[in-house]
């Protein structure tokens, strides 16, 4: 993960070509068609004569960047949901978890895609729309921990001494569900970057000429007999960064819960 | 049971009423674009937008055309297209069965793959039977839909032959045939989501006193795994059988592009494509309303099964 991190970071100053450039001479053969791995193009070129391996340095960047702040964004909506629904309960509790349920009721991803669409493609857009739907899971479980934390003995001492709801709930409760965030959070950025390489791949994402894995699949699409790296390498991209994540959750999950280990 | 039957179906029609309101704020409020123009062209003039205008009702007031809205929607009409007028229901009454029909193979794929591999690795716990097909569960869960598609297409259509590249076959038989490669694309991720669920929950079950007990009666091990084990394991698995309904239709929109498969899916992409908001909210009406009555239908059966729910 931190070399995925890494190339993130430093992705634009490691890419050997710029990632928009087409290079005419060397990048496309005699027939147009994009040339194989070289001595120029270490990964080749596209169908344009771009660098694949620069816009793979470049488009990590995207990747790791959507699924760093949307993750960001839903998990901080529901961790204070989750939080506020547990802690006070009543009508409180009532709202948010039926606004949960609503929400849960339409098809995320096709919810997602009909925001993009109907709010302008582009990186914000993805961004926001990713942060503020997929809350849901974060507030459902951290909900349900604060419910089984609220009756321990620390949280009625804590209401003997007289301090305030704010005070117990983010120096006392949040210290104590720290765990499964922590684990949900890893996962979803996962889930977050699977979603916005769907979006990119659907033409929804950040607009061309700027890199993304999805949009460089959906480029490669027309040459996959051809030039089945076109496809191969930005999804190799996609899959090791999810599974990283994917196993990084597992293992807190593991470290936080030897319970739920197997 | 009854009260639990009309508060959990009140609960329903409510959510669905909600899911309808929010496609309004989707289709009347959001849009970064105005429909008449959209449903009139680039090139139509300000007076041929202002007549659609009118005739659509979008130059009143929003509440009173959510008013419009939900009425319409609630006797079933959910508008017409933009690009070429034609009533959404009809467009959906199209595409739909071609989803079913994609989205049955998916869960038998999902059923009969990932439910005997989960049993596999629950039976060899530890061994490297078990932490190979846990691995390869967690790649086919890290893996884009598009992805697995594009190599699934590469394979067995490109590569052997064995099926069309994409789009749909003639005839019942070539309907079936050209199915068999997106169900498997829609269905393989949530086999290996599958494997992952039935290996925990047997692993619950394994140790729970009525297996002991089904062991000491003298049972074959055959009987205790299948009768006893699996039959308390697979409970919750079909219980998420019936939530991943969401899931299932997001990935279709995915799968039926790779494959150009004519399904809601692929509806829902072209128009989303073309700014037809009315088509893509039919589609994400009708989509949401499978989930809404997917999760009623799991919930009753689980009360059915379970008393402490129904009374509870």
């Amino acid at each position: 993960m931190a070399s995925v991190a890494l190339v993130a970071l430093l992705g634009p100053f490691l890419a050997p070509w710029d990632p928009a450039v087409q290079d005419i001479a060397t990048g496309l053969d005699a027939s147009g068609a994009p040339v194989g791995p070289g001595a120029a193009h270490l990964l080749g070129t596209d169908a344009l004569g771009r660098d694949v391996l620069s816009r793979l340095l470049v488009g990590a960047r995207i990747s790791l960047l959507v699924g760093f702040a949307a993750t960001g964004i839903s998990m901080g909506i529901g961790l204070v949901i989750g939080l506020v629904s547990g802690y006070f309960r009543g009508i409180i509790d009532t709202v948010a978890m039926r606004s949960v349920d609503v929400l849960m009721s339409f098809p995320f991803l096709l919810l997602c895609i009909a925001l993009v669409a109907v709010r302008e493609p582009g990186l914000d857009n993805v961004l926001l729309v990713l942060g503020l739907l997929g809350w849901t899971t974060m507030a459902r479980v951290v909900r349900g921990k604060v419910l089984a934390e609220r009756e321990q003995e620390y949280v009625q001492a804590a209401r003997a001494l007289g301090l305030g709801h704010g005070r117990i709930l983010f120096r006392h409760i949040l210290p104590n569900v720290v765990g499964p965030v922590m684990v949900l959070s890893t996962l979803g950025v996962a889930s977050t970057i699977l979603a916005e390489s769907v979006l990119s791949y659907l033409g929804l994402g950040v607009p061309p000429p700027t890199p993304s894995w999805g949009a460089m699949i959906s480029e490669g699409q027309a040459w996959y007999r051809l030039a089945p790296g076109l496809v191969a390498a930005p999804g190799l991209c996609i899959l090791v960064t999810v599974l990283g994540f994917n196993l990084l959750g597992e293992g807190l999950r593991d470290v936080l819960d030897p319970r739920d280990a197997g | 049971m009854m009260a639990f039957l009309s508060r959990r179906m009140a609960w329903a029609v409510v959510t669905l009423w909600l899911v309808v309101s929010g496609s309004f704020v989707l289709a009347y409020v959001m849009p970064a674009s105005d429909p008449a123009r959209m449903m009139a062209g680039p090139h139509a003039s300000a007076e041929v937008v202002q007549r659609i205008r009118t005739e659509l009702y979008l130059d009143r007031p929003l509440p009173e055309q959510y008013v419009r809205y939900v009425g319409r929607v609630a006797h079933g009409d959910l508008g017409q297209s933009y690009r070429n007028k034609e009533p959404v229901t009809a467009a959906l009454a199209r595409s739909l069965p071609w989803t079913a029909l994609i989205a049955v193979g998916a869960s038998l794929v999902q059923l009969l793959i990932g439910v005997p591999i989960g049993l596999f690795a629950a039976l060899r716990r530890r061994s490297l039977a078990d932490a190979a097909a846990m691995a390869v569960a967690l790649v086919g869960i890290s893996a884009p839909t598009f992805l697995t598609g594009l190599g699934i297409m590469y394979v067995f259509g490109f590569q052997l032959g064995w099926f069309p590249l994409g789009g749909l076959g003639d005839g019942f038989f070539g309907a079936l045939r050209s199915a068999v490669l997106p169900s498997l694309t829609l269905g393989i991720a949530g086999a290996a989501y599958y494997s992952r669920l039935t290996r925990g929950e047997y692993l619950d079950v394994a140790s729970r006193d009525f297996m002991r007990t089904a062991r000491a009666k003298g049972l074959s091990e055959r009987l205790v795994v299948l009768k006893h084990g699996m039959r308390n394991a697979l409970i919750p698995v079909v219980t998420f059988f019936g939530i991943d309904l969401g899931v299932l239709l997001g990935g279709a929109v995915v799968t039926e592009t790779i494959f150009a498969w004519p399904g809601m899916g692929k509806l829902a992409i072209d128009s989303v494509l073309q700014q037809d908001f009315p088509v893509m909210l039919g589609c994400v009406v009708v989509a949401s309303a499978a989930i809404v009555t997917a999760n009623l239908v799991v919930d009753l059966v689980y009360a059915w099964l379970d008393p402490r729910i129904r009374l509870g």
